[in-house]
């Protein structure tokens, strides 16, 4: 029941993610930050089994850290894209994470003005799209989506859209609580104040 | 000691016609000044520190370790090699902690650190972390169980022997004489702090500060150690003369 | 360049030695032998879902455990009672665990799972002190127990535990759970009593109670969860963190609890 959702803006990428973490019937806890800050440029969103999400997303984030210690420069989010994807692919068949991740980042070199957003599941599919979603939420967002999302959209009209996306699933979908809100973009991360419908 | 270098000082699994392993002599001359002195209120451990320049951070050199709250240690000899020991006996201790939820026996302890002592040599199995040669250090244990306080020495050899008093490395034949004429059984834990910072005070070259010595005690009373700070090493100090 | 490795020239079956090498071995550093199998998480599973496999033993698994911040320091609240499926095991189960002066951790699930890999916690955590010269943080030593539930995760380790204690960083409190979860919070409860105990404690939560209301408070969210869950019952124990340590405030049965709550005299009281 966990939702993730990242859509490109124009200069950056938004990403949302909701912020409950569910045990059976129980929330144990609804602060929870599932947008990974991997570097200043990059960020992952990750959804699934409890465990494997935390232990894979700091694992990927400290390869990639290393990464740029040795090389003395950052991986690019396409290179991150790729390595996410392959340690995905080649755990699947003896130790699978039960993960789904999207990857959003910003790099001076990418072309469509620098901004990337990667969708990838457990089972080591990566799609490069303009706007991805995981979760239920995706059966009511990617409609809407279709619909509403232009790549250059201002900053102010894509958070306009992360809250008509909110406010369909308070309406329509059976579970919603609160949501992070992250924005990536030449200037880094920055977190956004977000307020879900009620 | 041997004038004559002989053929069988090379390997440590070889001994010489007089049946003695010259490596593990050598290691136990690389042993600086200790001294221990045990009684029925509790054990007392004073170490000299060579501060070699005045630029030296005395705290920085630490001569008295613990190994777990009932049993510390005193080092003279490789302090990095100490290091290894010192950490084989904490984690023997907090194993045996967790295997029987009680706090591992001194003469236990004592036993499994020179069990590590005489793991060296070239013939390891696969797997194996050995040391090609003997551990460079003479350690006085302090410690305290069931049996009441005591004191053991344990060498590069690999042999331990419990003492009352026992003074370890440079000078300390001068120093075990002194503990031999000056110690009694009935002594109090006072006392043997004071017959043991007179006796390592004698053997110094140096006059004896709160920076270059350090004292340890362990008490029936605490069934805990305690290293002094400067200020209790001063007051000691000022009751030596 | 040709490489010799002079360390493996022979490769010969083990001897007796090598056997004792390895039990020694284990006691170095605490594990469970695994099944010499591929996937043993598998066979594992396929073993025991056999019909004539032996029913797996789980004491402890209806519980009521609760833990939570507030200004004065960290209460942990838990109760007492051991089931076995329909049978009461015992009544007077110690669920808090005294990881070390400074640490506490609850059991729920495998009594045997959570008490020994929280012993091995605690040792862990000494050793890390003497090494260090330091206390170890709360966030560090949930992280150790999280990463250890996690390397055998799906071979069927059964715990639900919160840890806590008092570190440079003030009052902490983590949950961690045997499929890798760990988080860190203000309230958690854990056990088949949880959403019992959830129910008092979100409720009568207030971060500037005094502690005798804390203690309270704790205490009657276990008690409710005690009435309304059948797995969960014996004595309430409950423990005060605070800076220099923590301290056990109180153990009370539950009838007597009853009592003094409901204050009900028995039907059959004696005449006289």
């Amino acid at each position: 029941m966990e939702t993730l959702l990242a859509f490109k803006v124009k200069g950056g990428v938004l990403c949302l993610a909701d912020s409950s973490v569910n045990h059976s019937i129980v929330k144990m806890k609804d602060d929870e930050d599932k947008i990974l800050e991997i570097d200043g440029h990059k960020l992952l969103l990750s959804a699934g089994e409890a465990g494997d999400r935390v232990q894979f997303t700091e694992y990927i984030s400290k390869n990639i850290k290393l990464y740029s210690l040795r090389n003395s420069y950052p991986m690019s989010t396409p290179a991150a894209a790729n390595f996410i994807r392959n340690e995905l692919a080649t755990s699947i068949r003896s130790h699978p994470y039960s993960i789904n991740l999207i990857l959003a980042g910003y790099d001076k070199e990418v072309e469509d003005g620098g901004t990337s957003l990667y969708y990838m599941d457990y089972l080591g599919s990566l799609q490069k799209l303009n706007f991805g979603c995981h979760g239920y939420a995706s059966y009511f967002l990617l409609g809407l989506l279709d619909r509403h999302h232009k790549c250059d959209l201002s900053l102010e009209d894509g958070i306009n859209l992360m809250h008509l996306c909110t406010t369909e699933l308070k309406t329509r979908f059976l579970v919603s609580g609160k949501y992070t809100l992250k924005f990536v973009s030449s200037e880094g991360i920055k977190v956004l104040p977000f307020n879900a419908p009620q | 000691m041997f004038l004559t270098r002989s053929e069988y000082d090379r390997g440590v699994n070889t001994f010489s016609p007089e049946g003695r392993l010259f490596q593990v002599e050598y290691a136990l001359e690389a042993i600086k000044l200790g001294i221990g002195v045990q009684c029925e209120e509790g054990v007392v451990l004073a170490v000299e520190k060579r501060l070699t320049s005045p630029l030296l951070e005395p705290s920085s050199i630490q001569k008295v370790v613990e190994i777990d709250y009932h049993l510390i240690c005193a080092l003279s000899g490789l302090v990095a090699d100490a290091r290894t020991i010192i950490d084989h006996a904490r984690i023997e201790t907090q194993n045996h902690r967790f295997n029987y939820n009680e706090p591992m026996g001194v003469e236990s302890c004592v036993q499994s650190i020179c069990d590590l002592a005489l793991r060296f040599g070239e013939n390891r199995n696969s797997g194996e972390e050995r040391m090609s040669r003997p551990f460079g250090v003479a350690l006085l244990i302090a410690g305290i169980d069931e049996k009441g306080p005591s004191l053991y020495y344990s060498d590069p050899s690999g042999t331990f022997t419990q003492f009352h008093a026992k003074a370890i490395g440079a000078g300390s034949e001068g120093a075990q004489t002194t503990l031999q004429e000056k110690y009694s059984k009935t002594l109090t834990i006072a006392e043997c702090q004071k017959l043991a910072l007179t006796t390592l005070k004698q053997v110094m070259e140096e006059a004896i500060t709160t920076t270059n010595v350090e004292l340890a005690v362990i008490t029936k009373a605490d069934q805990k150690f305690k290293i002094y700070n400067k200020e209790e090493l001063a007051t000691v100090i000022q009751t030596l003369e | 360049m040709i490489n010799i490795d002079f360390d493996n020239i022979e490769q010969s079956q083990p001897t007796l030695y090598d056997t004792l090498a390895s039990d020694v071995k284990f006691l170095n550093t605490p594990h469970f032998e695994l099944p010499p199998n591929a996937n043993p998480g598998d066979f594992l599973r396929e073993t025991f879902d056999h019909p004539s496999a032996p029913k797996a033993l789980e004491f402890a698994h209806g519980t009521t455990t609760l833990a939570f911040v507030y200004g004065g320091g960290i209460i942990v609240s838990v109760d007492s009672k051991s089931t076995q499926g329909p049978y009461v095991a015992s009544r007077s189960v110690k669920k808090v665990i005294e990881i070390t002066p400074t640490l506490l951790g609850t059991m729920a699930g495998g009594a045997a799972d959570c008490s020994f890999w929280e012993r091995e916690l605690g040792r862990r955590c000494r050793l890390y002190e003497l090494r260090n010269k330091e206390l170890i943080s709360v966030a560090a030593a949930s992280k150790i127990l999280a990463n250890i539930v996690y390397s055998y995760k799906g071979y069927g380790l059964s715990m639900g535990t919160m840890i806590t204690g008092w570190d440079k960083t003030g009052p902490q409190l983590y949950y961690v759970d045997n499929d890798g979860t760990r988080l860190h919070g203000q309230r958690f409860s854990c056990g088949s009593g949880s959403t019992y105990a959830y129910g008092v404690l979100d409720t009568g939560f207030k971060w500037d109670m005094n502690d005798e209301e804390a203690y309270e408070l704790g205490r009657r969210a276990v008690y409710h969860a005690t009435h309304r869950d059948a797995y969960s019952g014996g004595a309430i124990n409950v423990y005060h963190v605070q800076k220099d340590g923590w301290k056990k405030i109180s153990s009370d049965d539950c009838f007597k609890l009853y009592q003094k709550y409901y204050n009900i005299v028995p039907i059959n009281k004696p005449a006289n």
